[in-house]
């Protein structure tokens, strides 16, 4: 399988190859990543692939781990079901 | 590549015909417009590209709930998705699918029916009512109590990140730069006029500034010592886990047009005993990888961002009490956001010059409308930044106007 073809935010099934093109564009920190791809936006919140792709940025770019910016965590830090989260027996 | 990104050097010069501050819809059209006009941009951003309301929010392309001297950018903006990915190069996900102003009892459908008839002097005549039978005809999955509502088949649903994102790649492949993670230090000026824009990354001279700041925009007005009159108000909303098309539509309740229905049901909240802080009402957007846009609530607390349990609940139960099957189904929600809309008191933008300081263009407070809206107001405030006068009247949206401050 061609590396390009990796699989690297499981849950909205983004590949290393779709990463890369997003750097090529100019992207440099997770979060531009993540609006250009949805990487990260899927039900784990990026827990994994955030931490991938920051490497991923600094293989292809050279900026140190302190200069590449996180990505915004939000809230559920688990799926929610509408109808629990509205009884508030979160 | 024309982004620059290596440089925070702050002795660096550079020019431009145009400074545009705020990369939000606002800012970002307003720059694309002026570099297919051939002029040299530059914008500045404080965080990323669409990190405001820009990249958050219902993902609405709407119109029908704005004010008359706004809807002439609702006409062009909305004339301008329809062809947008051959335009700018980048596909935005949009579709053109109609939305409804949804009725939860007799009295909001009368005054519904009102209100469609001022519509139709404001110019909107595609729009028109839907009653229940047909209603529920249309859209299966809505609860027994809605009676129905106003139908505008001009409204969309758009990615709003994308679009943000496809503006300022276009932006680039014009030869024009977007320097973000940019912090606006100051703007000098020469006796009345903007001179240069000094930034962390360097100093532009230029003869015109634009401020597309949106919530930000009274910060960048005290660097000129001007008051701007836009404050933050925060709107929280759910996204779901993706599920397979639900409504072919976007929606919202009577609660964002009737200040009397908004009041009667922060009393009836009242009286159950909860939080009544926000404004919470009903809206609705499926984005085209399945996720569910549930909203919202409006609140105003500074510019606190975080997404705070009470607003979460509050959409939850307003989402499962009209739409019952979402609910029934345990549809999940995987995460949620807060963003600030530019609000201001007469629910109007500020957009053109401001008197005593020259070269300094308004361009913001959308309040909410920025993706049905924000091109069009871009490309007024780019003709009027490139050619001193506009198509679309600005006269509305002065600065100056007395509803601001009222």
């Amino acid at each position: 399988m061609d590396n390009k073809d990796l699989i690297i935010c499981r849950c909205e099934e983004i590949t290393r190859g779709q990463i890369e093109a997003a750097i090529d564009k100019g992207d440099r920190t997770v979060n531009e990543i993540k609006r250009r791809t949805t990487a990260c936006m899927g039900i784990c919140g990026g827990k994994t692939c955030s931490k991938l792709i920051t490497n991923i940025i600094r293989e292809k770019t050279g900026i140190d781990y302190e200069g590449i910016d996180q990505n915004n965590a939000r809230p559920p830090v688990r799926p929610i079901p509408l109808d629990a989260l509205g009884e508030g027996e979160a | 590549m024309s982004y620059d990104f290596a440089t925070y050097d702050k002795n660096y010069h550079t020019d431009a015909d145009v400074v545009v501050i705020g990369a939000g819809i606002f800012g970002l059209s307003t720059a694309y417009f002026l570099s297919r006009m051939g002029k040299k941009v530059i914008l500045l951003e404080k965080k990323d590209v669409g990190s405001g309301a820009s990249g958050s929010n219902e993902a609405f392309v709407w119109g029908c709930t704005r004010k008359f001297p706004v809807l002439p950018f609702y006409r062009f903006s909305q004339q301008f998705y329809t062809k947008i990915h051959e335009t700018i190069g980048y596909d935005v996900e949009y579709i053109n699918c109609g939305g409804y102003v949804i009725a939860e009892s007799e009295r909001e459908m009368e005054l519904l029916e009102g209100w469609l008839e001022q519509r139709w002097q404001d110019g909107l005549f595609e729009m028109k009512m839907v009653y229940k039978d047909e209603f529920h005809k249309r859209l299966p999955g809505f609860s027994d109590h809605v009676m129905g509502g106003t139908y505008n088949p001009l409204e969309g649903r758009v990615n709003s990140i994308l679009v943000c994102v496809g503006f300022a790649s276009a932006i680039r492949d014009l030869g024009n730069e977007v320097w973000t993670k940019t912090d606006v230090t100051a703007i000098n000026m020469k006796g009345n006029k903007v001179h240069e824009v000094v930034t962390n990354r360097g100093t532009i001279r230029t003869d015109c500034v634009v401020n597309a700041a949106g919530s930000w925009a009274a910060d960048i007005g005290k660097l000129v010592n001007i008051d701007v009159p836009v404050i933050p108000n925060r709107m929280t909303l759910l996204v779901s886990e993706p599920v397979a098309p639900f409504l072919n539509t976007v929606c919202m309740s009577a609660v964002y047009v009737f200040d009397e229905i908004n009041k009667a049901k922060t009393q009836a909240r009242i009286a159950a005993g909860e939080d009544v802080k926000m404004e919470a009402g009903y809206t609705y957007s499926q984005q085209a990888k399945g996720n569910i846009l549930l909203g919202s609530t409006e609140d105003f607390v500074g510019y606190d961002r975080r997404v705070n349990f009470e607003n979460s609940k509050a959409i939850a139960k307003v989402m499962g009490d009209v739409n019952p099957p979402l609910r029934d189904k345990k549809l999940n929600v995987i995460r949620s956001f807060a963003n600030f809309f530019p609000y201001t008191k007469d629910d109007l933008p500020v957009i053109g010059p401001v008197p005593g300081v020259e070269g300094f263009v308004m361009a913001s407070g959308l309040n909410g409308g920025g993706m049905g809206l924000g091109i069009g107001a871009g490309y007024t405030v780019a003709q009027y930044c490139a050619l001193g006068e506009t198509h679309i009247p600005i006269h509305y949206f002065d600065i100056q106007r007395e509803s601001l401050y009222k």
